[in-house]
């Protein structure tokens, strides 16, 4: 009948007897198969399913046609177009098909990103909804007018009597925003499970009342077998049409509430200026698209109309899914059965887990392992190759080279667009005029073995300690492990009582020795002093008066190797003698060694030395997060050249360290990516010193006071010979590990704990999150053969990719 | 004798009608202390983890919260309503409900005689795509809706000359009609609506008009237009109504959005500040006009039901 004769007849007065003598037409047989021109000739079933299926295909590949990535770059802030300057938001141009927000970011790359990050949020929303629906209506009609039934109702009744969206608003902000998408997934499912559970209420009470359960009841079912086998897969096809046009409703609350500036996460703050702050999204996501929408509408409508419109595909994508196959259902020609065998619960699966995959390798976590890849080896060697060339002396503390290394990396800095700057600290360093000598000797008073400053032992100035020469006989002094303990006191005197070191080398073991032992042995005459200790780098740096007192003598600190080179004539070990304090039974115990040595050194007066440390700041984008500053740190300078003409190039320790922080911040850079967090990138000069460039760093007021320390990692030996990278967890929680691990492991570069502090400075940073100190092997490398082609460069460059993937999440995301 | 046995039935027919009265307004007065017990548990939580940075578990806070709302109430028993309450019930709740009304109202009338023509043309092939038709209408976003109004109006306007309405906010004059400002905020509203309502009526009336009593009264001689509009739209008349519930329900759950984007006064926009401001008192006392109008609405559909239906006065009656 044309419509115009409907019309007609509506309005006729007179009745129309025509229907009467058309017959019905016979009743048409359902058939069971679905025919294709069924699907064909159903509209919204072929529109819908287009419109679904580009979505879950947006979905899985939407970062792949992304123009570019939203997740690593920041802001544009001006651009330059024939002749004129732009401020973003940038409208549609043929760089920007959809425009750009208000920071320059693509809008049309957020779109495709935030596909995903929307669709997936709103699937779950949607699922928990459908089961806590199932659950409730399915309990409340099941025990229809019980006391569940009428709570269920009632509760229905109060969430429907509230304008949902904010509801939603109330229960997010209750439960916090800030902890992302479960918190929108329980307010969206409390405040949306009503209407499924309304109709499966409805569907149980009448299938209940059904012969079929009857006779499930009389062979025994159990009232839940009987729900899951019997009701619910006569439900199930209505339950699959209510899914799509539940995840429709979904999608529209999402975007209500991003219009309305609730988003998933809730954004970060930027401060504007002194008085205002502004929030922003950082995770691309259609509902934040929309956040600040009104703000925009009418000047900038291109910024706010397509995230809208792809919500309103979306939305009528699915509900005209449902729809068609609501059609298709009631056709009667759609054998839901088919979709509980297990052919489809297989393809489901299988379905499910390719999402998986191509979720988990396209995406953001991918995406920052992109960008930690591309560190490149050649810049990496071309640092190292530079710093430890020979013209810079092997950067010597306080040297000329030292200086110009300074200058090259504030230079590097600058170069990317870094803010660097020199840092001058003032140290007092004591040089030796000749090469320090410690020499075992034989019977004759001939040198039996000489051992290697530096390497052996090394000189110190501290307190007594000074120039001097000794020769004699060593005397061991062994203490009970309460004496390192005891406070200094004037009964001292008493105490050592006998103790007669006229005319020999007394040798201690420190940390058994009490404090400042090498005063009470030049007291007691001795004509040299050996510490036994793991560090043996030269201590000559004047910290404070005390130092270098008069009078003075030798004092050596020597490594475990050389003590049990001289330990050997009597059979002794310093294992053995520190198992062996622990049983003493007085307070000390003197023994007379069988070896001689020879101690001589002398030094120059202390003068005056200016150290560099160069210092770049790249300022976190996040209001809040910027305060947290994330240090990468690494010294820059060496022992250098020595008064007997060695030199130390310190390639692997420590050019590698510096050359990576430098690579790091020329790719963040180059690929605009911008932390969250503040970063500061320091290469203290002085490593080696007790008082280095990065304690006058922490001691001085003003920096340290502004920014809380999330993160440290401490850069060291990089390019080293060995299995794999080797850790050490300084202080701090243990996130940054997990995270270095985890990155480490993602990368697919062996990791494991180990190591030590193997520097002053790297025990001196408190980072929250934790302190890392980070070396490719742990073996000590020769200083004097430590030069650019020993550096494995594979070793460092992985490495550099480890360390730059852990920076960038550390630096970049606001937990990790 | 006859008469007698009437007049009782009809005393037990008012005693029940006041009995289910009774019950739904109890349930009213319940469900109303737990919108503001929600309110304030809500509001609370937000305000108590914003000062201590941290989240604040749920248990701590049903306390005070109870608290709150029992002080709520004794106060809105004294008469005491509160600045909340009082200014909520002045300004921005006629506001609203000004808005609320036309929109629905205009969406129930054109859905109602949109859906019926449809019926009356059911098959013909313009009968489907209507349905399709209501489904895209259906997923309209508001906020897509009103941005697509506002790019039409000042696109119009820079062609013509000619503004179609004013497309944000109240006039500052308000002296002035309203009528124009509420042209878009309204339209806004009525478009989810006006679909669900459309396609409702459609689908009631094409059932109706496909059963036996319709033949029947054609048969009798009775004109289309009484067969139409006074036995099968009559018959049509529960789903139709509940649609009408359910679209308010949709225009109230667009309303804030719609508000706020139109920059209208009322009660969306008015809650949207409490939450964000951590005000609960305000938005206890808008939550609780808005729930309570809302509760008795049903209350008022659901007494129309039995008008519209005797049988359903009579399942009662006999149950």
């Amino acid at each position: 009948m044309s419509p115009v004769r409907a019309l007609g007849r509506l309005l006729n007065p007179r009745a129309d007897l025509s229907r009467l003598r058309r017959t019905r037409p016979p009743e048409e047989v359902p058939e069971r198969r679905v025919r294709l021109r069924h699907i064909l000739l159903n509209f919204p079933l072929l529109v819908g399913g287009f419109v679904v299926l580009t979505l879950f295909l947006l979905v899985l590949f939407g970062p792949v046609l992304a123009p570019e990535n939203p997740y690593l770059r920041g802001r544009r802030v001006l651009e330059y177009r024939e002749g004129t300057f732009y401020r973003p938001p940038f409208p549609p141009s043929p760089e920007h098909p959809l425009g750009t927000d208000e920071l320059g970011r693509d809008t049309l790359s957020m779109l495709l990103y935030g596909t995903r990050n929307t669709l997936v949020a709103a699937a779950f929303i949607t699922m928990t909804r459908l089961v806590l629906g199932l659950i409730l209506g399915g309990l409340a009609g099941w025990y229809e007018g019980r006391l569940v039934d009428r709570a269920v109702t009632a509760a229905v009744q109060v969430l429907s009597s509230l304008p949902m969206v904010l509801v939603a608003m109330i229960v997010i902000f209750a439960l916090d925003i800030r902890r992302g998408l479960p918190v929108f997934i329980v307010a969206l499912c409390i405040v949306g499970w009503g209407e499924i559970g309304q109709y499966v209420r409805a569907e149980f009470i009448r299938i209940k009342k059904e012969p079929f359960l009857d006779s499930g009841r009389v062979i025994g079912l159990t009232p839940l077998q009987l729900a899951v086998r019997h009701v619910l897969p006569n439900i199930l096809p209505a339950l699959i049409v209510i899914t799509l046009l539940e995840m429709g409703a979904v999608l529209m609350i999402l975007g209500e509430l991003g219009f309305l500036g609730v988003y998933i996460g809730g954004g970060i703050s930027i401060q504007v200026d002194d008085f205002a702050r502004r929030q922003y999204f950082t995770v691309p996501e259609w509902g934040a698209m929309m956040a600040g929408s009104r703000a925009w509408a009418r000047s900038r409508p291109w910024m706010v109309l397509y995230p809208a419109l792809a919500f309103f595909i979306a939305v009528t994508g699915f509900n005209l899914f449902g729809e068609g196959l609501r059609r298709l259902i009631e056709r009667g020609s759609f054998n839901t059965g088919v979709l509980l065998s297990w052919r489809s619960l297989v393809a489901a699966g299988l379905i499910t887990a390719a999402s998986v995959y191509v979720i988990l390798t396209l995406g953001p976590a991918p995406s920052y392992r992109h960008l930690a890849q591309q560190i490149r080896a050649e810049d990496l060697m071309r640092h190292v190759e530079f710093l430890a060339s020979p013209d810079l002396e092997g950067r010597g503390i306080g040297t000329e080279g030292a200086r110009r290394a300074a200058e090259y990396i504030r230079d590097e800095f600058v170069s990317y667009g870094l803010t660097a700057w020199l840092d001058e600290v003032e140290v007092t360093l004591v040089e030796p005029v000749e090469p320090p000598e410690l020499a075992l000797l034989d019977e004759g008073d001939a040198v039996a073995r000489s051992f290697t400053r530096i390497a052996d032992f090394g000189e110190s100035v501290e307190r007594h300690g000074g120039s001097g020469e000794a020769e004699g006989p060593v005397t061991l002094v062994l203490f009970h492990p309460s004496e390192a303990r005891r406070p200094p006191s004037l009964e001292t005197y008493a105490r050592y009582r006998g103790l007669d070191l006229r005319g020999r080398v007394a040798m201690v073991i420190a940390g058994n020795a009490p404090f400042d032992f090498e005063t009470e042995a030049l007291i007691r005459g001795a004509e040299g002093v050996l510490v036994v200790s793991t560090d043996v780098y030269p201590r000559d740096q004047v910290l404070s008066e005390e130092d270098l007192e008069q009078p003075e003598l030798p004092v050596f600190r020597i490594s475990l190797e050389t003590a049990d080179a001289l330990l050997a004539a009597d059979g002794l070990r310093v294992t053995d003698l520190l198992a062996e304090a622990e049983r003493l039974e007085g307070p000390w115990v003197a023994r007379d060694l069988s070896a001689r040595v020879r101690m001589r050194v002398a030094l120059a007066p202390p003068r005056p030395v200016t150290l560099y440390n160069v210092l770049a700041l790249l300022d976190g984008a996040d209001a809040t997060l910027a305060d947290d500053l994330v240090i990468v740190s690494a010294h820059y300078d060496g022992p250098g050249r020595r008064p007997d003409g060695t030199l130390y190039p310190g390639a692997n320790e420590n050019a590698t360290g510096v050359a990576t922080m430098l690579e790091i911040a020329r790719l963040w850079q180059e690929q605009s990516f911008q932390p969250r967090r503040s970063v500061l990138f320091a290469a203290w000069a002085g490593g080696d010193l007790q008082y280095s460039g990065a304690h006058a760093f922490l001691d001085r007021p003003g920096f340290v006071g502004v920014y809380r320390f999330s993160a440290v990692v401490h850069l060291d030996r990089l390019g080293g010979e060995g299995p794999g990278l080797v850790v050490r967890q300084v202080s701090g929680l243990n996130k940054l590990l997990d995270l270095f691990t985890a990155s480490a492991g993602r990368l697919g570069v062996p990791a494991g704990q180990g190591g030590r502090v193997l520097h002053p400075y790297q025990a001196l940073f408190q980072g929250r999150n934790g302190t890392l100190i980070v070396t490719w092997g742990d073996a000590d490398p020769t200083l004097a053969e430590d030069t650019a082609e020993r550096v494995n460069a594979d070793h460092l460059s992985r490495a550099a990719q480890v360390v730059n993937l852990t920076l960038i999440t550390a630096a970049h995301e606001p937990r990790y | 004798m006859k008469s007698i046995f009437r007049s009782a039935a009809h005393r037990l027919a008012w005693a029940d009608l006041l009995a289910l009265l009774a019950r739904r307004l109890a349930f009213i007065a319940a469900v109303a202390f737990a919108i503001v017990y929600f309110c304030f548990l809500g509001v609370g939580l937000r305000t108590n983890s914003l000062s201590t940075g941290e989240p604040r578990s749920v248990w701590a806070e049903a306390g005070p919260a109870l608290e709150d709302t029992v002080g709520f109430f004794e106060a809105l028993l004294r008469g005491d309503l509160g600045y909340g309450l009082e200014n909520v019930l002045n300004t921005t709740y006629p506001a609203s409900w000004r808005l609320l009304l036309t929109g629905v109202g205009v969406a129930a009338v054109l859905g109602v005689v949109a859906g019926g023509l449809a019926a009356a043309w059911r098959h013909s092939p313009f009968a489907l795509p209507t349905l399709t038709l209501t489904v895209i209408g259906i997923s309209i976003p508001s906020f897509f809706l009103a941005l697509l109004l506002q790019v039409v109006d000042i696109r119009f306007y820079q062609r013509t000359g000619v503004g179609l309405f004013p497309a944000y906010g109240i006039s500052l004059h308000r002296t002035q009609s309203l009528l124009p400002s509420m042209v878009a905020p309204a339209l806004v509203l009525a478009a989810r609506p006006l679909a669900h309502i459309t396609r409702v009526t459609f689908v009631a009336l094409s059932d109706v008009l496909e059963r036996d009593f319709v033949r029947t009264a054609r048969a009798k001689g009775l004109r289309e237009r009484v067969v139409f509009w006074r036995h099968a739209l009559r018959n049509a008349g529960v789903p139709i109504l509940t649609a009408v519930l359910v679209s308010l329900r949709f225009a109230l759950g667009s309303l804030p959005v719609v508000e706020v984007f139109f920059d209208w006064p009322g009660v969306g926009q008015a809650m949207l500040e409490g939450i964000f401001k951590g005000d609960a008192q305000q938005v206890a006392a808008l939550g609780l006009t808005v729930g309570v109008t809302f509760l008795l609405l049903t209350l008022l559909v659901d007494l129309l039901y039995r008008w519209i239906d005797p049988r359903l006065r009579a399942s009662e009656e006999g149950g």
